[in-house]
């Protein structure tokens, strides 16, 4: 495909080069021509006025001759003319009329004597030119000059003239024809080289998106003609981000071409790796002669040859994959259901835990459909109101006080009901919708906290989650500072959650700006503290004030989550943090906490999350501390 | 020769012979009126000395009143030279008369006065014409004489430059010699 496209650029530049060969040289014939025309119109005029001139000389010379009636002289003086060629005969007549001396160029068979008319002048003939002249004494007329020339040579120096310009012309064409199937060939060359490069990923040299776009198309395509299969698998590189993140670029790419690499080695040379950007790749599966494609097989082999470490220097990365994989026409009609096809089983794989194959099964369509139906009804559903804050009390354990309170997003939908932060927020997320909503869960948790400071039933501090889009957000400090001196909230009772991943992801830029926060007096807990992987180096140098213990460990007790929590408790002590367990449920599960010196509670054994004129109710009637004795 | 020219040239024979009789003073008088045809082109082709013109605006040729060419040279009275007009004067002695000329005709009648008028003329930028062959000789500018039955010059060009005159190079090529 790509030395045919090669071939047809080149014809393409060589049939250009032609095209302009043919204007420039029916520029240059034209002109040619004119100038052709214009010369012998001016050597025409040139001619004649020699012609004339020679004449005149004659007259003025010979008129004491005509006047002496002097034949000898009068045939001297015409004998001169010998010397201009192009004189074929001349003769000098008196003033009567008859003739007194003529002259005819030896070696002219036709030498026709001059005509001897009445006027005087000159006539133009194609192959001869007649001059005839007066011979004057003073204002008297007293004979007449008449020279006969000779149209030859006149025309072999105009053929002389027209064959120098003809050879200028094509010297002129030959340059100009070198010139331009150089530039052509140049431009060409280049054309070739961006048509590589439009169609290659330049990291991995792999096809790009554009080039899988083109091919899948036609595979398709001719599939369908032939009654033919074509697989797809979709896969993406599940944790790539932290190799990018942690070793640089450099790195990154250096790694992107050995998975490039390993891929193209499972493949039989009909299939096709190509790179769709980032951390994604695709294969484009052809069937063997008669053998059916096997999906599972082949998404089995890439996860198996992906699952050996990769090595960069010294280092050694781990990388797993989540694999989706589509068939045509199984699955799909045309190309592009194909590919959505394909991205709904690798969301689905995705989900379903990473570091695995999903082929398409069309209940994967309903999820991709709902996500679809949740990101466009999420966009409305800020203007519409839908989207509202719940609030949940947390207790302190060595006071029985309200340390603070955790603001969380919920969204009733008009139509599809409740739906899950768990199920919008990713959605949120990945569309960017985020930054809004994050943005006016900031400002209405604020505006409560100052509701209930008001009535003087605040607790210490009100707690906002951050999302992963919103901490990359570069204006999120200066929103945070604008809400806050726009609502009148005081930052010591703000508190922004952070989840632990999002902390890890970009640990330099984050130091920075959690110290930005932490010096206007804002308070920063680690949220779902144990699920992603911190790095204790860091966690001691990130500003912050708590940690939350994630539920599921809570969820464990009593029994085997003990033995983590008890270290995470001591842990965090010793680093001056304070320690908060979510999803507290059950009085076994606070005995616990409180028996090993955690420091805060949170959970349904206390109160579930509620709106906020409930908790505003609850936090009047201070029921809450009844709880824990 | 074409059969025409051949009969042209015949008639023109016959006619020669019927004039015979006739032919001699016929001559005479057709030589002498191209002697004053040539005497008036030389006047065309002689530029004077500005000084010497006695008018402005006319050229004066003068002969004897003897002369057998005071008829013809007569004739050329008013005709134009370049700018000015032609008079003619005839003259009784010419070596006591000959001053306030421009072109002098000596004929053989004044060989023998030739050289007291040469006196009279030196320095008076005199344009000498004869058609005698011993004034010719003895100093006239032009001198006319037949060779054959054609009428020939020949120039005294020294004899002109004393007197200050300028002929013509177109007179001096159809000269026959110019001394």
């Amino acid at each position: 495909m790509k030395e045919q496209r090669t071939i047809e650029l080149l014809r393409r530049g060589h049939s250009r080069a032609l095209g302009s060969l043919v204007v420039t040289g029916s520029a240059l014939l034209l002109s040619s021509v004119l100038l052709i025309i214009f010369l012998s119109m001016m050597m025409r005029s040139e001619w004649i006025d020699d012609g004339i001139v020679k004449a005149k000389m004659i007259a003025s010379n010979s008129n004491a001759a005509v006047l002496f009636g002097d034949e000898k002289a009068a045939q001297e003086i015409l004998s001169s003319l010998d010397m201009a060629p192009s004189v074929e005969s001349a003769a000098l007549f008196v003033a009567n009329g008859s003739i007194l001396a003529q002259y005819r160029r030896t070696g002219e068979h036709e030498a026709a004597s001059p005509a001897h008319g009445q006027w005087v002048g000159h006539r133009f003939e194609w192959q001869h030119f007649v001059v005839i002249e007066e011979i004057r004494n003073g204002d008297e007329r007293i004979g007449l000059v008449s020279l006969r020339f000779m149209m030859k040579p006149f025309y072999q120096r105009l053929l002389g003239h027209v064959a120098v310009i003809m050879a200028v012309a094509l010297g002129a064409l030959l340059i100009v024809y070198l010139f331009t199937s150089r530039m052509r060939m140049a431009v060409s060359r280049a054309e070739i080289q961006l048509d590589f490069l439009a169609y290659t990923d330049p990291v991995t040299s792999l096809p790009n998106r554009r080039a899988f776009n083109m091919e899948l198309e036609s595979m398709v395509a001719s599939a369908k003609n032939s009654g033919g299969q074509v697989g797809l698998i979709l896969l993406d590189l599940d944790n790539f981000k932290v190799v990018n993140d942690t070793m640089g670029h450099q790195c990154g790419d250096e790694i992107l071409r050995m998975v490039a690499n390993r891929l193209t080695s499972t493949l039989r040379s009909v299939d096709l790796v190509c790179r769709m950007g980032g951390d994604e790749f695709v294969l484009i599966l052809m069937p063997d002669e008669d053998a059916e494609i096997d999906l599972d097989t082949i998404a089995a082999r890439v996860l198996e040859l992906l699952s050996e470490p990769f090595r960069y220097q010294e280092h050694e990365f781990f990388l797993t994959a989540s694999v989706g994989g589509s068939m045509f026409p199984a699955d799909a009609q045309d190309s592009e259901t194909l590919i959505r096809k394909a991205d709904a089983a690798m969301y689905s794989a995705k989900q379903e835990g990473k570091n695995t194959f999903a082929a398409f099964r069309p209940e994967m369509d309903k999820v991709a459909q709902r996500r679809l139906a949740i990101e466009i009804n999420l966009r409305r559903a800020l203007e519409r109101g839908e989207l509202a804050l719940h609030y949940q009390p947390q207790i302190n354990l060595a006071d029985g006080q309200v340390a603070g309170i955790e603001a969380l997003l919920r969204w009733h939908h008009h139509e599809l009901g409740a739906i899950s932060p768990a199920e919008f927020i990713p959605v949120a997320e990945e569309s960017g919708l985020i930054i809004d909503i994050g943005k006016w869960a900031l400002q209405t948790a604020c505006q409560q906290m100052v509701v209930w400071c008001n009535a003087g039933i605040a607790p210490p501090r009100v707690a906002v989650n951050l999302s992963t889009r919103q901490v990359k957000d570069a204006s999120l400090a200066l929103d945070i500072h604008a809400i806050l001196s726009q609502t009148g909230l005081s930052a010591q009772q703000l508190e922004l959650e952070i989840t632990e991943g999002i902390l890890m992801e970009n640990v330099h830029a984050n130091i920075r700006f959690l110290q930005q926060l932490r010096l206007a007096g804002v308070s920063l807990s680690v949220d779902d503290f144990g699920t992603g992987y911190s790095s204790l180096s860091y966690l001691k140098r990130f500003p912050v004030n708590q940690l939350k213990i994630d539920r599921s460990f809570v969820r464990d007790l009593p029994g085997e989550g003990e033995a983590f929590i008890v270290a995470i408790i001591s842990m965090a002590h010793s680093l001056g943090l304070t320690v908060v367990a979510e999803g507290v449920e059950t009085a076994e599960q606070l005995r616990f906490l409180r028996d090993n010196g955690c420091d805060i509670v949170q959970g349904y054994y206390f109160a579930r999350p509620a709106a906020a004129d409930d908790v505003t109710e609850l936090l009047r009637s201070r029921r809450l501390t009844g709880l824990l004795a | 020769m074409t059969k025409q020219a051949l009969t042209r040239m015949l008639r023109r024979a016959l006619v020669a012979v019927w004039l015979m009789p006739c032919l001699a003073a016929a001559q005479s008088v057709q030589e002498n009126t191209l002697k004053a045809a040539f005497v008036y082109n030389f006047a065309l082709f002689t530029e004077w000395p500005k000084k010497t013109s006695n008018a402005a605006d006319s050229l004066t040729i003068c002969f004897h009143a003897d002369s057998d060419m005071r008829d013809v040279l007569g004739a050329l009275d008013g005709k134009p030279v370049r700018n000015m007009v032609l008079k003619t004067r005839v003259l009784g002695a010419l070596e006591q008369e000959v001053v306030n000329c421009n072109v002098l005709f000596i004929d053989r009648r004044d060989r023998h006065h030739w050289h007291a008028i040469r006196k009279k003329l030196a320095g008076t930028g005199v344009l000498t014409v004869t058609d005698d062959e011993d004034i010719g000789r003895g100093g006239a500018m032009i001198a006319l004489s037949l060779s054959g039955s054609k009428m020939v010059f020949d120039i005294d060009q020294s004899a002109a430059r004393q007197a200050g005159l300028v002929l013509s190079s177109k007179l001096l090529r159809l000269a026959r010699t110019v001394r």
